[in-house]
């Protein structure tokens, strides 16, 4: 379970409604209720630490999905590799 | 227009045990272009709740690596956590060998010393701290910057 879940359900289940009142903004919701409104993620997020401090809530237009991101060197685990090799191990071709 | 310009330092141990510096260039290459920053509670959050008087909990110090093939920019979860982050959204990592998954969304500032101050009202929470690395600065942050790596002279620079 997302610690965002209600809120996620929500939105998810609000968004036609949700669009028609507050169009593109920015929401900002807790729980099942939409705190605040705004053009700017930097008013959501000061109108946020207003309202409930540190607490997590889900900062997200209404128009946007779900957003996917890709970061190959994490997905991949290819961050570190090492191709240094000092046993080249079976199946190498050592001539003999 | 502050320009950031850093020239990578690393040591190795020999086989017996003595201690060298390596060449930039080859620092450059072996460690990538790594940043020492600061991470923190973003910048308009954190005023909101100094003017309310509240606690705002103390910035952690750590290696960005600047990595172009990350789409948003990274914290490591654990380091979110330590800093009581809110969680802001949540987000999906597709993976060429895992299920897709889902990442927490963090609003963090991070500074570079001296002078550069990256605001990132979105950054993704992952694993990071067993390479070392405190976050990853992606494609999100890049596209408002100037980046220069210069492979031969072990450097980089990175411009507002």
């Amino acid at each position: 379970m997302s610690a965002l879940d209600t809120e996620l359900k929500y939105l998810n289940s609000h968004r036609d409604e949700l669009l028609k009142r507050y169009g593109g903004k920015i929401l900002v919701i807790k729980g099942e209720e939409v705190t605040g409104a705004f053009e700017t993620i930097q008013e959501a997020l000061k109108d946020s630490a207003t309202k409930h401090g540190l607490g997590n809530v889900l900062i997200r237009r209404p128009t946007e999905g779900q957003i996917e991101v890709s970061i190959p060197a994490l997905t991949l685990g290819i961050m570190n590799a090492n191709i240094t090799r000092s046993n080249p191990g079976p199946g190498s071709d050592s001539g003999r | 227009m502050p320009i950031l310009h850093v020239q990578i330092q690393a040591q190795a141990q020999t086989p017996d045990g003595k201690t060298v510096t390596i060449h930039p260039a080859m620092a450059l290459q072996q460690r990538g272009p790594v940043l020492q920053v600061v991470v923190s509670v973003e910048q308009n959050m954190a005023q909101a709740l100094q003017q309310q008087g509240q606690t705002v909990p103390a910035p952690k110090s750590g290696f960005a690596l600047i990595d172009t093939g990350a789409s948003f920019t990274c914290i490591d979860e654990q380091a979110a956590k330590d800093l009581a982050l809110p969680i802001i959204d949540v987000v999906t990592m597709s993976s060429a060998s895992h299920a897709q998954h889902q990442c927490n969304v963090y609003p963090v500032q991070i500074a570079v010393p001296p002078m550069l101050n990256l605001q990132v009202p979105r950054a993704v929470g992952a694993a990071l701290a067993a390479q070392g690395l405190l976050a990853l600065i992606g494609r999100d942050v890049l596209q408002n910057c100037l980046l220069v790596y210069n492979g031969g002279t072990g450097s980089i620079s990175l411009s507002l």
